[in-house]
Order: C-alpha cells, then structure tokens, then sequence
C-alpha cells in the first residue's frame, strides 16, 4: 500500500505523539518518598481528536505487578478498545482485550485463575462513558466527563467498567462495573517533576461499591483540554503518591 | 534501596528506533520511528510494548504487545493499527494448547474470531514492530550458518507495512544466518548476529531481500536492518538503556 495521489505530499503526519514518565512514591511514615514504581507512557493523538495511550506500569510493593495497557477513546473521551496484560508477583495473572460498542462491552481474556473467558456487559446508561485499565495517566481522563461550566461540586459517570475491582488491578482482567463520583475542587497552578502547569484539582470520594472501600482520591490534571495526570495521592491505609516526572511531546 | 517489601525479579530495557530512507531522492531522510519497552521475567519469558510510526502515506500507527516464553515461542500478544490516520483494526492473540486463537475488529472485516491449529512448539509470531522482527531471528538455528533456513511464522498482516487486519495469517520467511560482527549504531558498538531474509513465502507481493542485525546477548535486539528492492528503507537502533 503506497501514496499513489502524486499531489499529496509522500509523508502523512496528522497525529501528535506525547511521551511521560510517573513516579509513584509512598507517603506512610516509614517509607516516606521512597520509590514504589512508575509509569511509561506513549499518547497518540489523532487528527479526528481521538487518543490511543500505551502505558507500561510498574508497582514494587510486593506481590510486584506488571500491566502493560493500551487505551483508546474517541475525540469525545468515550472507550473504542482496551488491552491489559498482568503480571503479579514476576507470575502471569492474565491478558484480555475488550471492546466498547454503543449497547455493550466485550471481553475476550484469559487469566491464571478463571481461564479462558468470554464476557458481554449490556450498557445500563448508554454508550460507556469511560474504562478503568488502572494505568494511573488513564485515572485523570475520567474527569473530561465533568462539566467545568457547572463550577465545583460533585458530578457523576453513572457506569463505569474496569478491568478489575482490586485497587491495583492486580486482578483479572475481567469486566466489573462501578458507579463513579467525581468532584471538582478548583483550579490552581502546581509544580511537578515535569514542570509547573495550570491544573484542575478533583477528587474522587471514598468508594464503597468495590469490595474493599477505596480511600479518597486527590487527582490534578492539566488545564489545556488534554487531561495530562500531574500529580494524585490516595489516603488511608495506601498512602500514595503519583507524580508526573517527564513530559515530552515528540510528534508534531 | 531494595526493602523487604520491594519485589523486582524482572529486568527491563528500552529501545529507540529510527526508520529512514535509502531511495536516492530521500536519502537517510527520516521516515517513521519506533519506541518499546523489553521486560524479561525471572523464568525467561520476555514482553515486548512497542509503538511504531510509519510517516509514509499512507501512514501507519501500530502499537503490539507480543510476549513469548524463553525459547521465543509465542504466548499472546495484541495488534493495533491507524491506516492514513484512521482506525483500521484492534486485535488480540494468544497461543495455547495446539491452537492459536484471535480476537479482532478491523474497520475492512468487522468483528472476527479465528481459531488456526498448530502441531509441536507454536511458530513464531511476527507482529510487524521492527524490534519483533529481531525476535523472529531467535527462530533461526546458529549451528547452520550460511545455509538457508525456512520456518513457519504466524503473522498480524500480510502486507509488507503490517497495515492490514490484524489478524492470523501464515508465512514461511527463509532466512540465512550470515555470522557474526561488531557493528556501530546510533546507540553504540554491539557484537552482533547477522541475519539476511532472502524470501518470504505466503506473502501476496514478493518481499525484497532484508537484511537485519541483533544483539548476541539472547534479547535478540534489533540493531539495524535494511530492506532492499522497491523499498530502499532503513532502520536503526538509535537508543538504548538497560534500567528504568
């Protein structure tokens, strides 16, 4: 398959190309700032406003876990396709690909513990508005989905699907669905690793639908319409940290 | 500091390749590019993440996800692909019990499951990232050099840029394994296996030769390759890191 229009240039670069790399650090007491794991991360941006993320994660905190994923949305942050291998503990835990139509979710997998599995999720609330693939760049996208004109308070995704309900999505992957509370604090300007940016600040509320209770959730991302992760911490018994060390856009 | 409640058995490494052009009119002319992670677990399995670009009109984006067990037989892997900027296919493969299976939407054949029977060690698989491409050489046997050797791949696309399906497709590259050489790179100075790709058979349009370079250390590091004939195009390892 080559150009064969001799008027149109021979190369074609209609997308951008981002690239970050997210430290994540422990805030307990006795492990104050050392490093847990991180995060690479690659984010093409399509013409048509549509984003696919290849995020490769890291948490030492044993049992370790290893996820590679790839995430795709539309120019309307709404989940086309998703990708998620796990390793727990240097041992294979799973590999599955799902797929997002406008009725339901499709899940293809196989994991250590349930085998081979074919899952259909029907949508109780329209077209999914967003996926959890627990890559922590991915926790700032669910936020596109607040209406910033309404000011702060707190707004909903009625359904949200993951790729598993444990809170390192260490699990899986298989389809688990959540309700999702999000509440927008303000905005300010912050400084990460990365830089200085404008920022949203949101936080998602404790969340008692999953098996275990989630402890709240602080989230700051970028103010420029892209929703780049900058900096997040998770209280109670996690007290964790996620930075945003490096941002580089290399296409475009 | 490792503590007690640190657990890394794996080493990672992290590559950076350069496509270029060989043709006359666009020589060494930057013409796509490719990132990927390499991690290798403590039982020797090894996963590839890699994101590759092909500026060329029409341009193809292509993330793959291919993990293989030590000797490079395949376990499962994942194929996604944007053709001239727009959806062409998401796909997901896995390799097990005499069967290779794929799961897979493209915007040319709609929703598709393929369920393809193999005998013995599953064949190799060919996901179209250039650093995979190294990995098909760890199917060649270093005892025979300089004699052709022909197996079975399975292969995400048929096209010579991968920018079909993906899905499951058979081809039988034969290939020589030329010997070994220092070669420099944009990266450094490696010992490297030389490899020549002089056919590939189960392929609509016949594939010029290729010539490809790895590191000797079993990673099976693409460092260089070159595809002849109509193609005229070049890629490079350009950089290359051992931690994270």
């Amino acid at each position: 398959m080559t150009n064969t229009d001799p008027n149109l240039p021979i190369t074609q670069i209609e997308h951008t190309v981002v690239r970050g790399v997210i430290g994540y650090t422990s805030k307990k007491p006795e492990r104050m700032d050392q490093e847990r794991g991180r995060e690479f991360y690659t984010i093409t941006k399509y013409g048509d406003g549509g984003r696919t993320i290849g995020v490769h994660t890291e948490i030492d905190d044993r049992p370790s876990v290893m996820r590679d994923a790839t995430y795709t949305i539309d120019k309307d942050w709404m989940p086309q396709d998703c990708f998620v291998r796990l390793t727990v503990a240097d041992k294979f835990m799973g590999t599955g690909w799902f797929k997002m139509y406008d009725d339901y979710t499709e899940c293809e997998t196989f994991t250590s513990l349930e085998g081979r599995v074919s899952q259909k999720m029907t949508h109780k609330h329209g077209p999914l508005k967003s996926f959890q693939n627990h890559a922590i760049a991915c926790d700032s996208w669910h936020f596109a989905h607040y209406d910033l004109s309404k000011g702060p308070g707190i707004q909903s995704v009625d359904e949200l699907l993951l790729c598993s309900p444990d809170h390192r999505g260490a699990t899986g992957p298989m389809l688990y669905p959540l309700r999702l509370d999000m509440e927008y604090l303000g905005d300010e300007k912050i400084t990460v690793g990365a830089g200085t940016f404008d920022a949203h600040h949101f936080q998602v509320p404790t969340n008692n639908d999953l098996p275990e209770e989630h402890p709240p959730y602080q989230v700051y991302t970028t103010a420029d319409g892209d929703y780049t992760f900058l900096k997040g911490g998770v209280a109670g018994y996690m007290q964790t940290h996620y930075e945003l060390m490096e941002f580089e856009k290399t296409v475009g | 500091m490792t503590k007690e409640y640190h657990q890394r058995d794996h080493t990672t490494r992290t590559g950076r390749l350069l496509y270029t052009s060989k043709k006359a009119d666009r020589m060494n002319e930057e013409r796509g590019r490719e990132r990927w992670t390499m991690t290798r677990h403590a039982d020797g399995r090894r996963s590839l993440m890699s994101h590759g670009e092909i500026d060329d009109r029409p341009s193809v984006l292509r993330f793959v996800h291919y993990t293989a067990k030590a000797d490079f037989s395949p376990i499962d892997a994942f194929v996604r692909i944007t053709v001239g900027d727009e959806f062409r296919g998401s796909g997901w493969f896995r390799f097990a019990d005499g069967v290779a299976e794929c799961e897979t939407v493209t915007a040319l054949e709609g929703r598709m499951s393929q369920r393809v029977p193999y005998t013995g060690t599953c064949p190799g698989f060919g996901g179209h990232a250039i650093q995979n491409d190294g990995w098909v050489c760890a199917g060649v046997d270093l005892t025979k050099p300089g004699e052709k050797q022909t197996f079975v791949q399975l292969i995400s696309s048929t096209d010579h840029r991968g920018a079909t399906g993906p899905y499951i497709s058979e081809a039988k590259p034969t290939v020589i394994y030329v010997g070994d050489e220092e070669i420099t790179v944009g990266a450094g100075t490696f010992q490297a296996h030389h490899f020549q790709f002089v056919a590939v058979e189960g392929l609509p349009d016949e594939h010029p030769i290729y010539n490809v370079w790895t590191t000797t250390d079993g990673d099976y590091v693409f460092l260089k390759g070159q595809v002849d004939g109509y193609m005229q195009t070049h890629y490079e390892l350009v950089e290359l890191t051992d931690s994270l």
